[in-house]
């Protein structure tokens, strides 16, 4: 009886395989080896998404860890969630790696880490999920085999530049407002944040 | 809706006044209490938001794969999904069971009258009675009064397949079996 | 929908293949300054796209010009837009969640006070902002394809290239072409899409090889899928740009096909009586002096010592009908990848027309399908080059099914008035399901004489497989048991199966 549930489970693949290995030697006629080409389309992420990925997310953790080890720690787990996910081809993964590096960037930062270091992690961090998450939906789309690279530098570039423009904006407020820790303001700024917030959801 | 984004825009403007404006601050200068109990606040939201994207469902386009040739149906394998349905123990499918049954009776019953020799009607008696083959489970498959022996019952249980499916794939090894042996 | 542009109408001037040609980029404009916006290091590999074929768009090949995608900004190419069709926009929520964990990061700060986890949660603030900003842009390209050869023999591989101009004002910051390969070809060299930005004014041209098959096979819509930079809003365009190449085999010289048996020795109702030379046994008679020695009757001559002479009946050339199953049903086959037994029957109906036009008769085409398909039976070469034509590209046979509905009386009663009386008929059908059975019983029963010729297509692996592989097994024993004539091949053994049937029934 096994064999049987088995055989039925999997006839397809296997009978696919064998098929094209047998017009692959047969030459009959040229409509005959026609199967023998087929090949599926690569649905892997682009290799310099990943590359990117890695690249920025090697960043974070370098980062993070310069103030607290178990931050960086953490951020280079997030690397590796997102070499995993993007290998798996699952978002999911990715989110996953993302939630982690986000807890890294937190303990870092409870830990005392610097403004600048901190802020490097951060925008780190979104650049690599966020260029692993694109090259995931783009091998889903266009394939490992097709020609993106421009795509994923125009996409990878503008994610850091927009990262770079809002640390730059903040850190450049925190200069002006200069050393002291107004509590009140940004009390204020958070409750109006989380109100705003969720008004627009 | 409304006042909630009066609110925000108000707290935010008001917020970004106090941060330029040392007086502003001292002004207002919440206690301790409330500045962490916002805190708290902003976690325990932060993290609902965050969690709005477990149940995200990617919908992205989907291109295909024009690369490929149209694949061709392999004949049976409608069938194939109709007995996938069927191979559940839940109740259910109904019709799919009787439209199988009757076509692999169909089958069986010419395969039995070119193997005997004999009528058609002979046939069916035989099929219907599960006098036409050795195997128990392909028996029961046709005959009601007869039941599925223990093991396939078991099997069927531990698996969680039907019993009907066990019958359906043993009817059609049977007539496999009569169909060749027929041919030598 | 929200762009006027949208609407833009005409895409005729950039339809066809050889406009793409026209368009080679003048070295001057790789000097344009917009070039200089190019990311480093983003080497687009435009390079590629040069074809050995003299019809391939001839893109920016230049070596200055190798590091980016052409600009074909003052090239005088196509500037009219494609047109677009089933536009479709969603979110594709890449960013959902991004302001709550900003929230909590400044939220946590707050707690702990410290300011610096409240900056990096602003910067999640900035990204979640930088999310909703965009909007997909709606393509505004223009699009050409050309091809290496637009009659290609079975088998030949075909370049295609397509280019694709941002003739638009907005840039497209991520834009994803997938190309809408006909149905019936397979590529066999990369895959036929790309990504990439694209300014207004710059292009794109990527290039793909297909196996040219049989058939008629026309170019789909190219997709073209953008999207805001940051990724959130996707929008999905089909750009018309038709193309289509047109696939004929040569007819195989159907010399070896034995098919003589088929037909002239049960020529349908009118039997000739005339004895002479022929395939038939008709009679023996004395020798005469100057009789054939082949046709002396040698076993008798061992029997009994006497000279006789074999009469066969004489040959009469006869009306045959090649009618082909080519209702969806029929395009089936035991391997998802493998030809279909349309593709099977096609072929065999092309050995037997070429055969029988060699032996004299008069053959004639149709198709069981629900598009009308029917060449009159006939001789000569003008018959055999019309055949041929029908054979490989009659929209009846296309390589994939047509989708329309299939009306059996309906056919079955054209077909009958359009069936010379004494016309035999050769059903090249996979007999999937039981119509083809009943059709060939009733052409029969309406006196003409039916040979059912059937590839099969059945695969043995699963329960349903192997069920419908008996169904059909038995539909062709009731058929023969019928009377019909029926003989059955698999793969390539069409003229083997012929050989043997053809002695099994001159018996």
């Amino acid at each position: 009886m096994s064999g049987a549930v088995r055989d039925g489970e999997s006839g397809g693949g296997s009978e696919g395989e064998s098929e094209a290995g047998g017009d692959g030697s047969s030459d009959g006629g040229p409509a005959a080896d026609l199967t023998a080409d087929f090949h599926e389309t690569d649905a892997r992420p682009p290799t310099v998404a990943i590359v990117a990925s890695l690249a920025a997310a090697g960043v974070a953790a370098t980062a993070g860890a310069v103030a607290s080890p178990i931050g960086g720690a953490l951020l280079g787990v997030a690397a590796l969630g997102f070499l995993g996910g993007a290998l798996r081809r699952s978002t999911r993964v990715l989110t996953w790696g993302a939630a982690v590096g986000v807890v890294g960037v937190a303990v870092a930062g409870y830990r005392g880490a610097p403004a600048e270091a901190l802020l490097v992690a951060a925008v780190g961090l979104a650049v690599a999920w966020d260029v692993a998450d694109h090259g995931v939906g783009l091998g889903e789309q266009v394939g490992r085999g097709a020609r993106v690279r421009r795509n994923v530098a125009v996409h990878a570039g503008t994610s850091l530049l927009v990262g770079a423009l809002a640390a730059g904006l903040v850190y450049g407020v925190t200069l002006a407002v200069g050393g002291g820790q107004p509590v009140a303001a940004l009390a204020l700024l958070l409750a109006g944040g989380i109100a705003l917030t969720s008004a627009v959801r | 809706m409304r006042p909630l984004v009066v609110a925000g825009v108000l707290a935010v403007a008001v917020g970004l006044l106090a941060a330029l404006d040392r007086g502003v601050a001292a002004a207002i200068s919440p206690t301790s209490t409330v500045v962490t109990l916002i805190g708290v606040l902003g976690v325990v939201q932060g993290i609902r938001y965050a969690n709005a994207r477990r149940d995200r469902r990617r919908l992205p386009t989907d291109p295909g794969e024009p690369e490929r040739r149209a694949p061709a149906a392999v004949p049976g394998a409608d069938l194939d999904e109709r007995i996938a349905r069927v191979a559940s123990p839940a109740p259910g499918g109904y019709r799919d069971r009787r439209d199988l049954r009757d076509r692999v009776r169909e089958v069986a019953v010419d395969a039995v009258a070119r193997d005997r020799n004999c009528s058609r009607e002979a046939a069916e008696a035989t099929v219907d009675d599960g006098t036409w083959t050795d195997d128990p489970v392909a028996a029961a498959f046709f005959d009601a009064r007869t039941g599925y022996p223990l093991r396939v019952r078991l099997s069927a249980t531990v698996r969680g397949r039907s019993r009907y499916w066990y019958g359906l794939r043993a009817a059609i090894d049977e007539i496999d079996r009569i169909e060749s042996g027929g041919a030598a | 929908m929200s762009d006027p542009r949208g609407e833009v109408a005409s895409g005729s001037a950039d339809s066809a293949d050889s406009a793409g040609s026209t368009d080679t980029t003048d070295p001057a404009d790789s000097t344009d300054p917009r070039s200089d916006e190019d990311e480093d290091g983003v080497a687009v590999g435009i390079d590629s796209a040069r074809g050995d074929d003299p019809d391939a768009t001839a893109t920016g090949v230049e070596s200055d010009a190798a590091e980016r995608e052409d600009d074909a900004a003052a090239t005088g190419a196509a500037e009219t837009p494609t047109d677009r069709e089933r536009r479709r926009e969603v979110e594709t929520d890449r960013w959902l969640g991004i302001a709550g964990a900003a929230l909590a990061l400044v939220g946590l700060g707050v707690i702990v006070r410290q300011s610096s986890l409240v900056l990096a949660g602003a910067v999640g603030v900035g990204y979640a902002v930088y999310a909703r900003a965009g909007d997909a842009p709606t393509p505004t390209l223009a699009v050409t394809r050309s091809v290496s050869d637009e009659t290609p023999a079975p088998g030949d591989e075909v370049r295609v290239t397509v280019r694709a101009e941002n003739v638009g004002e907005a840039a497209l910051p991520d834009l994803r072409l997938v190309d809408g390969v006909p149905p019936g070809l397979a590529v066999v060299d990369g895959p036929a899409r790309v990504a990439t930005a694209l300014r207004p004014g710059t292009a794109v041209s990527f290039e793909y090889t297909v196996r040219a098959a049989r058939g008629d096979h026309e170019w789909g819509p190219l997709t073209a899928i953008t999207r805001d930079a940051a990724g959130a809003r996707e929008r999905t365009a089909d750009l018309d740009a038709p193309t289509a190449v047109s696939c004929t085999p040569e007819l195989s010289a159907g010399g070896d096909l034995p098919l003589r048996g088929l037909t002239t020795v049960h020529h349908g109702r009118v039997p000739t009586d005339v004895g002479g030379a022929g395939v038939e046994f008709h009679a023996t008679r004395e020798y005469r002096r100057g009789d054939p020695v082949k046709r002396i009757d040698w076993n008798r001559r061992a029997r009994t010592g006497e000279l006789s002479t074999v009469e066969h009946r004489e040959e009469r050339s006869a009306t045959v009908v090649l009618l082909v199953d080519a209702r969806e049903s029929a395009y089936v086959a035991a391997d998802p990848d493998a030809e279909t037994a349309v593709e099977a029957s096609v072929a065999a109906a092309g050995q037997a027309f070429s055969a029988l036009l060699d032996g004299g008769d008069r053959v004639g085409i149709a198709a069981l399908s629900p598009l009308d398909c029917w060449l009159p039976p006939g001789s000569g070469t003008v018959h055999a080059a019309r055949g041929r034509e029908t054979l490989a590209t009659d929209p009846a046979l296309a390589p994939t099914p047509s989708g329309e509905r299939f009306y059996r009386s309906l056919w079955l009663r054209r077909f009958r008035r359009r069936l010379p009386a004494d016309a035999q008929v050769l059903f090249f059908t996979p007999l999937a399901d039981d119509t083809a059975a009943t059709l060939a019983r009733r052409i029969d029963a309406h006196g003409h004489l039916v040979t059912v010729l059937s590839p099969d297509p059945t695969a043995t692996e699963t329960a349903g497989e192997r069920l419908t592989a008996f169904e059909r097994r038995q539909r062709l024993r009731t058929l023969r048991s019928g009377g019909i004539r029926a003989l059955e091949w698999r793969d390539d053994s069409f003229p083997v199966a012929v050989a043997a049937a053809t002695r099994r029934w001159s018996r």
